[in-house]
């Protein structure tokens, strides 16, 4: 019986995903701010540099981008989630928010927190940011290893503690790799400590910097002890615990997320890159640009291209042509697929 | 014409998902590499002074309309209250002290389209109200 209704939760929810498909309304919108950064972390998987010779993306240019969005969408439907390089390292940061804001849009930053001090915070939220991710991947050793900066961890930790004690909807990312994988239990009662209650894992993608480091990728016994993990803590409740919503997990689906695994890239989710190119999210392979805000109008481009994230069909081939899941996954994460369409890694097959 | 009821039909669906299978959720997403997208509130920072003399008032109770949370002016009158994201934020100030800070009336106000910047509140006396 209960399998008959998780069967039926996964049909009705295929439907729900090719009705949302057909609706594409663009909610999330992200936008590569800078791609300067004040780490170098080893699972980079963007492009940003230390010094990077691309100047930072004038906050004119994306509004007249986003201009013709206010027409065709209600006010406050759409999120804008300022993203790098590390965001935090525009001067202008708080009056691109308010800008934001006057035109009745919901902002948030993804930052490493090295910058997130009280004065930040009073800036930041004054200017109407609403919420905010914080990287903190792993214990002390481990995560100023992986960001390749001593202070990192103090300093995300110390910018998670004023975010966590706000109005601000918040959480924490953790990378999950092999050299931090065991000490999740003790990261977790370390976050309890601090009063943090919104926690989200990942595993690292082989993209970016990652492609050169094997230690960051997790076999699929590690990858199981992952998700065992995380269905055991949110069987406990003492925290809210995520997987993130970067890949299809098989029987694991009901007990990781609040949801199904949706890869909403170019359905929902849109963004802007440092160069002005209109793609799905930022760390989708450069070669699925769909526009440039320069020589194209954003809402045409969001309306009428992106046929290649709205019909997956394409995505069914190599191990996925087989694969008795594919109609609840549909290829997988459009992040990990390379230039070719070719898959990069699956973590179903993995966990199997 | 035809593309236009396609459209309805599907916005009509969602509706239906939303209401009838408890399924809110899928509807607040979260991309996977983005901030959470749920619970988003806004803080909104502000100063009560009397409309009359320009002083701070402290002590003045001030309630969100929205989801009703409640907190109080310091002693410049300030006060930071954190509201659900909407155009229009409703704010009522009361005065619940009475006489030890002089007494104001009552008073309802509308924020519309708040844009993070410090709003300034001005009460009347009750004396100069009537």
């Amino acid at each position: 019986m209960p399998n008959k209704r998780k069967l039926f939760k996964r049909w009705l929810f295929r439907i729900f995903r090719k009705n949302e498909t057909a609706i594409h309304e663009l909610n999330y919108l992200f936008w590569e701010c800078t791609w300067r950064c004040n780490l170098a972390c080893r699972h980079c998987g963007s492009d940003c540099q230390a010094s990077a010779t691309v100047p930072d993306m004038p906050i004119e240019d994306f509004l007249n981008a986003i201009e013709p969005l206010q027409h065709r969408y209600k006010r406050n439907t759409t999120i804008v989630a300022i993203t790098g390089g590390e965001p935090l390292l525009r001067p202008d940061l708080a009056d691109c928010g308010r800008a934001l804001r006057k035109r009745g849009l919901r902002w948030g930053i993804v930052t490493n927190g090295m910058l997130y001090n009280e004065a930040m915070h009073q800036r930041l939220t004054q200017a109407g940011l609403g919420a905010v991710t914080v990287s903190l991947d792993g214990l002390e050793e481990n995560h100023n290893w992986l960001r390749g900066n001593p202070l990192s961890f103090k300093n995300a930790l110390n910018a998670l503690r004023i975010i966590s004690q706000s109005h601000l909807a918040y959480d924490v990312v953790t990378c999950v790799h092999q050299r931090n994988l065991n000490e999740l239990p003790q990261l977790k009662e370390l976050l309890l400590t601090n009063g943090i209650q919104h926690w989200r894992l990942f595993t690292i993608a082989p993209i970016g910097r990652a492609v050169q480091n094997d230690e960051l990728q997790l076999s699929g016994n590690q990858l199981k002890q992952l998700l065992q993990f995380i269905a055991d803590t949110r069987k406990e409740g003492r925290i809210d615990l995520k997987f993130s919503c970067e890949a299809y997990t098989g029987d694991y689906e009901e007990r990781v997320r609040d949801s199904y695994f949706f890869c909403r890239a170019g359905i929902n989710i849109g963004s802007i890159l440092i160069d002005g190119s209109i793609s799905a999210c930022p760390n989708i392979h450069r070669s699925y640009v769909q526009g440039n805000i320069y020589h194209d109008d954003l809402l045409d481009v969001w309306e009428n291209r992106f046929e290649k994230m709205r019909d997956r069909s394409w995505m069914k081939c190599g191990p996925c042509a087989k694969c008795n899941d594919y109609k609840q996954c549909l290829g997988g994460a459009m992040h990990l697929r390379d230039a070719n369409g070719k898959i990069l890694h699956c973590l179903h097959r993995k966990t199997r | 014409m035809f593309k236009k009821l396609q459209f309805k039909k599907r916005q009509l669906l969602r509706v239906l998902f939303g209401s009838f299978t408890a399924t809110a959720l899928m509807f607040v997403f979260q991309a996977c590499y983005g901030m959470p997208n749920e619970d988003f509130l806004l803080c909104i920072h502000g100063q009560v002074i009397s409309e009359k003399t320009g002083a701070p008032i402290p002590n003045i109770e001030v309630q969100s309309n929205a989801n009703g949370t409640i907190v109080r002016t310091d002693a410049q009158g300030q006060f930071d209250i954190d509201v659900p994201f909407q155009e229009q934020l409703g704010l009522t100030f009361r005065d619940i002290d009475q006489a030890a800070n002089g007494q104001y009336a009552t008073l309802d106000t509308v924020l519309n389209d708040y844009t993070g910047e410090s709003v300034l509140i001005r009460m009347k006396s009750i004396r100069n109200a009537e």
